[in-house]
C-alpha cells in the first residue's frame, strides 16, 4: 500500500511540475494576451541596448518608442536608486490625456505597453 | 531473283543479346525481346527471357536517415517491350534461304494442325490485379496546439536580402523560369513567411515527437528559413534530377486512413490552421497557385520521421503522385524549412527562457488590468472619497450616507424613516468575473478567503457527478489580475472542499472528491505538492469529503483539521509527522417518529454526512447535516450519541451555518428548495424560507448584516435575503444561466461572490446594504427582525 502510494505521489508530481512547466514556457501566450487585450495599442520588448525585440507595432512607431523610451527608463531606473538605493523600479506609467504607457524595466530588456485610456 | 521473305517467326537475336549485361542489380535495365535459341522446334519449349527490372529500394536505417531529405526525381518511363516479335524480309541470295523457307513451311503445317488436334487447346490467360483492401487504421487524435509567429516587414526585407546573397552562390540552375514565374505569381515573401511558420506551428503536434516541430518562432530566422525554403522548393519543381527529399513528418498525425485522402485532411487543416491564425493571410490563393506551376513537373519531396514513414517505397506512391504534386509546395518549403530548424530553434527558445521575462509580463499584465477595471476596483473597495460633497460618480454618491451616518446618526435615521419600509434601493451589481482558459468549463466546488490576506480568494474546481470527473485545480485569484490567477495548483482528482488555516494561514487544506485530504502550503506554488496528503495507508474517506474546517486554533495541541464526507464519518486529522486521523463520530440513521408507519429495516445504518460547523461558542459543539434531511447537534466528547436532533427537511441538507451574530441561531438549506432557520434548543424550525425552486446549494451568512444570508440554487439563482426587510421574499433575486454551487461574503467589503458550473466566479457588489458599525446593534437589528417575524408565524 505504500508503494502504491509513494508511486501515486510520485506521478502527481511528474504530472504536476509538466503543467507548471507548461505555464512556464507560455511567455510568448501572455505576450499575445496582453497585445491583444482591449485598449492596448501596441506592446513592444525591448533589450538592454534599446533595440526591439518584439513588437506589435508597425516599424517607425517601434522605432520611436525604443529610442525615446529607452533612455526614459535609464533615467528614471537611476533616479529611483538614487532615492530609495534598495528598491529597483519595477512599473513605471506616463499618462497622458488620452493614453499611457505602462514600462516593466528589467536588467535585460524592458517591456513597453500603450493603452488608450480607459476610462473617460 | 530477290524474293523477300516475310516472316514472323521469332527470329535469333542473340546478336542484340550479346551486348547486354545481365542481372546488373545497380542500374536500371529494360527488358528486352525475348531470346529464343535457334534450334528448337516447338516454340512451346521456346524460353524466354526476361529481363528484370532492378532498382534499389532504399529503406532508412538509421535516425539520420530519416531526417536527410531525399528527393526522387521521376519522370515518364521509358517504353519498354515484353515481346517484340519483328518480322524479317530476306532476299534470295541469303545463304541459309532453305532453312528459313522449311521453317515457313514447317509453320504453316503446325498451324493447320493446331486448329483441330488435341494436343493444343486455346486457352486465355489474365494477369492478375493484386486486389486493392483499403483498410482503416485509427489513431488516437492527437493533442494540436495552434501557435502564430510574427515576422515584422524590416526583418523580413533584412533576412531575405542576406539569404539571397548567401543563396546566389548555390542557384547553379539555370531553369529558373518556373521560379520566377512562381515567386513573382502568388507569394508575396512575407507571405510566404508567415504561411510556412503557421504550416510549421500548426497543429505540428508535441516538440516530443519530432526534434524539428517548432513551437514557436522569432521573426527573422524563420523568414529566413522559409525564403530559402521557397527558392529551394521551386528548384525543385523546376529541376528534373531525381533528389529524394523525404516528408510528411507532422502529417502522420492526420494521416489516420488511407493514403489518398491525405491531401484533402491536409489542405483542410492547412487552411483551417492558416484561418485560425491572427495574421489572416490569404491563403487560399497559394496553394492552387503552386499547383498550377509545380503540376507539369511532377516532383515531390518527403521526408521521414520518428513518427513513421508513411511511404517507404517511392514507387508505391507513384499513384498518387498526381495528387500530392499540389501539395508539395507547401510541404516543400516546410520541409525545408525543417531544415533551418536549428537556427531557428535557437532564436526561437530565447524568448521562454530570457530570464523573467515572464514575471515581468506578468507586471505588465496586472498594471494593464487595472487600468481596465479601475472604477470597478474602486467599487469594489467601497472608496469613500475625503470629501464627501464630490458627486461625481455614482458609487460615490451611494457610499456618501454611509459616510455621514456617524457624523449625524440621528438625522439619517430622521431622515430616512418616512422610507424606512423601503430603504435604500438594494441591489448586486456585477463588477467582473474570475475566469480564464484554465478554469473554462469546470465546475467550481468551494471558495474560501485566505485569513491573512482577506483579498486572496481560493477557488477550487471539481466536478460533482461521478461520471464527468476530471482532475482538479486549485486557483488562486487575486484583485491585482482578474484575467488569470495568481498561482495554481492542480491536483489529481476534484477538489470538492478547501479551508485556510488560521494560526498559519499559508496551509491550505483541500478536500477531494476521491476522499482524500491534502495540506498545501502556499507560499510556494512552485512545488505543486501538498505538505502532506492521505492515502490508502494513512487513511481516508471511502466518499468525496464536502467539508474540512480547520478548528482549535488556540488550543495547545495545534490546529487540527475536522472534515465530513458522504461515507458517514466525522474525522479530525492531526497534522504531526503524517497525517492521523481520529474518527469524531460515525453518523448513524435515526429512526423516524411517525408511529403509523411500519419501520422500514435500513440497507446499510450509516448516514451520509453532508455539511458541518462548529458552534461559534462552544468548539466542542458542532452540527452535521445530512443527506437524509435531518440535522444532528453532537459534541465532540460523545461519538456515539447525538445530543439534538433536528427535524424539518425532506431532502439532503447541504449547509448548515451558526449565525456570527446571534450564537444559538443557525440556517440550514437543502435541496428541498427551503433555508430554515433553527435555535438551537428549539427541535423544529423557527422560520421556513421558501422562494427558491430547485435545490439550494450553498448558504452564508454576511459577516457584516447580522440579517443578511446569502443561497445560491441550482437553476442560477442568487438569492440575497434580509430578514430587517422581509422573511418572505428575498430583498434580491439575481439570476444567472448556469448552475450556482458556491456563495462567499466578503469581510472586508461589501462584495458577495457567486460561482458556479462554468469556471467563473462572478464578484457583486452589495448595494443598498448598510451596516451599523456597532456589533451589538446589528445583533439588535436581527433580534428585533427575529421577533416581528417569528411571533407573525404561527409556530
Amino acid at each position: 500500500m505504500e508503494d502504491l502510494d509513494a508511486e501515486e505521489r510520485e506521478a502527481e508530481r511528474l504530472l504536476a511540475s509538466a503543467k507548471l512547466f507548461q505555464r512556464k514556457t507560455a511567455a510568448d501566450e501572455t505576450f499575445k494576451w496582453i497585445a491583444s487585450h482591449k485598449g492596448v495599442l501596441g506592446t513592444l520588448i525591448i533589450s538592454s541596448m534599446g533595440f526591439p525585440i518584439r513588437s506589435t507595432m508597425d516599424s517607425p512607431t517601434t522605432m520611436k518608442f525604443a529610442v525615446f523610451l529607452g533612455p526614459l527608463v535609464a533615467k528614471a531606473k537611476q533616479a529611483l536608486h538614487m532615492i530609495h538605493a534598495s528598491q529597483e523600479l519595477t512599473l513605471l506609467r506616463a499618462r497622458t490625456s488620452g493614453r499611457e504607457v505602462i514600462i516593466v524595466p528589467k536588467d535585460d530588456f524592458a517591456i513597453i505597453i500603450l493603452q488608450k485610456a480607459s476610462n473617460k | 531473283m530477290a524474293s523477300s521473305v516475310a516472316s514472323f517467326t521469332p527470329d535469333t537475336l542473340d546478336n542484340d543479346g550479346a551486348d547486354r549485361e545481365e542481372g546488373d542489380p545497380s542500374m536500371m535495365r529494360w527488358s528486352s525481346v525475348a531470346i529464343i535459341p535457334k534450334d528448337t522446334a516447338h516454340s512451346a519449349e521456346n524460353q524466354r527471357r526476361i529481363q528484370l527490372i532492378y532498382s534499389s529500394i532504399i529503406s532508412p536505417r538509421l535516425d539520420q536517415d530519416f531526417e536527410r531529405p531525399i528527393s526522387v526525381i521521376i519522370t515518364e518511363s521509358e517504353t519498354f517491350e515484353i515481346l517484340s516479335l519483328k518480322g524479317h524480309i530476306l532476299n534470295n541470295t541469303y545463304e541459309n534461304v532453305k532453312d528459313v523457307l522449311d521453317r515457313n513451311a514447317r509453320y504453316k503445317k503446325l498451324l493447320q494442325l493446331k486448329v483441330g488436334s488435341a494436343n493444343y487447346s486455346d486457352s486465355s490467360a489474365q494477369t492478375l490485379f493484386s486486389l486493392h483492401k483499403s483498410k482503416e487504421v485509427q489513431v488516437t487524435a492527437k493533442h494540436t496546439e495552434t501557435e502564430a509567429c510574427q515576422a515584422n516587414s524590416w526583418d523580413i526585407s533584412d533576412t531575405y536580402a542576406r539569404k539571397q546573397q548567401a543563396g546566389k552562390k548555390e542557384l547553379p540552375d539555370p531553369e529558373n523560369r518556373d521560379s520566377i514565374v512562381q515567386r513573382g505569381s502568388a507569394i508575396d515573401v512575407s507571405e510566404d513567411a508567415r504561411i510556412s511558420t503557421l504550416l510549421v506551428s500548426a497543429g505540428y503536434l508535441e516538440p516530443s515527437t519530432s526534434t524539428t516541430a517548432v513551437p514557436s518562432t522569432l521573426g527573422p530566422r524563420i523568414t529566413a528559413g522559409s525564403v530559402a525554403g521557397s527558392r529551394r522548393g521551386t528548384l525543385l519543381g523546376s529541376a528534373a534530377s531525381l533528389r529524394k527529399t523525404l516528408y510528411g513528418a507532422f502529417a502522420g498525425s492526420r494521416r489516420g486512413s488511407t493514403v489518398g485522402s491525405v491531401l484533402a485532411s491536409k489542405r483542410g487543416s492547412i487552411s483551417g490552421s492558416r484561418a485560425g491564425s491572427r495574421r489572416g493571410s490569404n491563403a487560399g490563393s497559394l496553394a492552387p497557385s503552386r499547383k498550377g506551376s509545380m503540376m507539369g513537373n511532377i516532383s515531390f519531396s518527403r521526408r521521414a520521421s520518428k513518427a513513421g514513414v508513411m511511404m517507404d517505397d517511392p514507387l508505391l506512391s507513384r499513384g498518387s503522385l498526381m495528387e500530392k504534386s499540389s501539395g508539395v509546395g507547401d510541404e516543400g518549403t516546410d520541409a525545408l524549412l525543417m531544415a533551418e530548424d536549428t537556427a531557428c530553434e535557437k532564436k526561437d527558445l530565447d524568448l521562454n527562457k530570457v530570464f523573467g521575462l515572464l514575471k515581468a509580463l506578468e507586471v505588465a499584465e496586472r498594471a494593464l488590468v487595472q487600468n481596465t477595471m479601475h472604477d470597478k476596483l474602486l467599487f469594489y473597495r467601497d472608496f469613500k472619497p475625503r470629501d464627501p460633497e464630490i458627486n461625481g460618480s455614482v458609487q460615490v454618491t451611494l457610499s456618501a450616507p454611509q459616510n455621514e451616518k456617524p457624523a449625524d446618526e440621528k438625522e439619517t435615521v430622521l431622515k430616512r424613516s418616512p422610507i424606512a419600509k423601503v430603504g435604500p434601493v438594494k441591489q448586486v451589481e456585477w463588477l467582473w468575473d474570475f475566469s480564464c482558459d484554465l478554469t473554462e468549463g469546470r465546475n467550481i466546488s468551494c471558495l474560501a478567503w485566505n485569513r491573512a490576506s482577506k483579498d486572496l480568494l481560493t477557488i477550487g474546481y471539481g466536478q460533482f457527478e461521478f461520471g464527468s470527473q476530471k482532475d482538479g485545480l486549485i486557483a488562486f485569484w487575486s484583485l491585482k489580475n482578474a484575467c488569470y490567477p495568481h498561482a495554481t495548483l492542480t491536483a489529481p482528482s476534484g477538489v470538492t472542499a478547501l479551508d485556510f488555516s488560521t494560526s498559519n494561514p499559508n496551509l491550505l487544506a483541500v478536500g477531494f472528491y476521491s476522499g482524500n485530504i491534502a495540506i498545501y502550503d502556499v507560499r510556494s506554488p512552485q512545488d505543486p505538492m501538498p505538505i502532506v496528503q492521505s492515502g490508502l495507508s494513512t487513511g481516508k474517506h471511502t466518499d468525496p469529503v464536502w467539508k474540512v474546517q480547520w478548528i482549535d486554533s488556540n488550543s495547545e495541541h495545534g490546529e487540527s483539521l475536522v472534515s465530513i464526507s458522504t461515507d458517514g464519518n466525522v474525522t479530525q486529522w492531526f497534522l504531526k509527522k503524517e497525517l492521523e486521523y481520529v474518527n469524531l463520530m460515525t453518523l448513524k440513521r435515526v429512526a423516524s417518529n411517525s408511529r403509523g408507519a411500519p419501520l422500514q429495516p435500513f440497507i446499510s445504518r450509516r448516514a451520509a454526512g453532508m455539511c458541518f460547523d462548529f458552534s461559534p461558542r462552544d468548539s466542542s459543539i458542532y452540527l452535521v447535516g445530512t443527506e437524509e434531511g435531518r440535522i444532528h447537534k453532537c459534541s465532540r466528547s460523545y461519538n456515539e450519541q447525538y445530543l439534538q436532533t433536528y427535524v424539518g427537511h425532506t431532502g439532503p441538507v447541504f449547509q448548515v451555518r451558526w449565525s456570527p451574530f446571534i450564537p444559538s441561531l443557525f440556517l440550514s438549506c437543502s435541496s428541498d428548495w427551503t433555508v430554515c432557520l433553527w435555535q438551537e434548543d428549539k427541535e423544529t424550525a423557527l422560520l421556513v424560507f421558501q422562494s427558491a425552486t430547485q435545490s439550494l446549494q450553498d448558504l452564508r451568512w454576511s459577516f457584516t448584516n447580522a440579517c443578511v444570508f446569502g443561497t445560491v440554487s441550482d437553476d442560477g439563482h442568487l438569492e440575497i435575503w434580509d430578514l430587517s426587510f422581509s422573511a418572505v421574499r428575498p430583498a434580491i433575486v439575481y439570476e444567472e444561466k448556469r448552475r450556482l454551487s458556491c456563495v462567499l461574503f466578503c469581510q472586508t467589503s461589501p462584495i458577495v461572490v457567486s460561482a458556479g458550473s462554468n469556471g467563473a466566479a462572478s464578484i457583486f457588489r452589495m448595494v443598498g446594504f448598510d451596516c451599523e458599525i456597532n456589533e451589538a446593534d446589528e445583533v439588535q437589528k436581527l433580534r428585533k427582525a427575529l421577533a416581528s417575524n417569528v411571533n407573525t408565524l404561527s409556530d
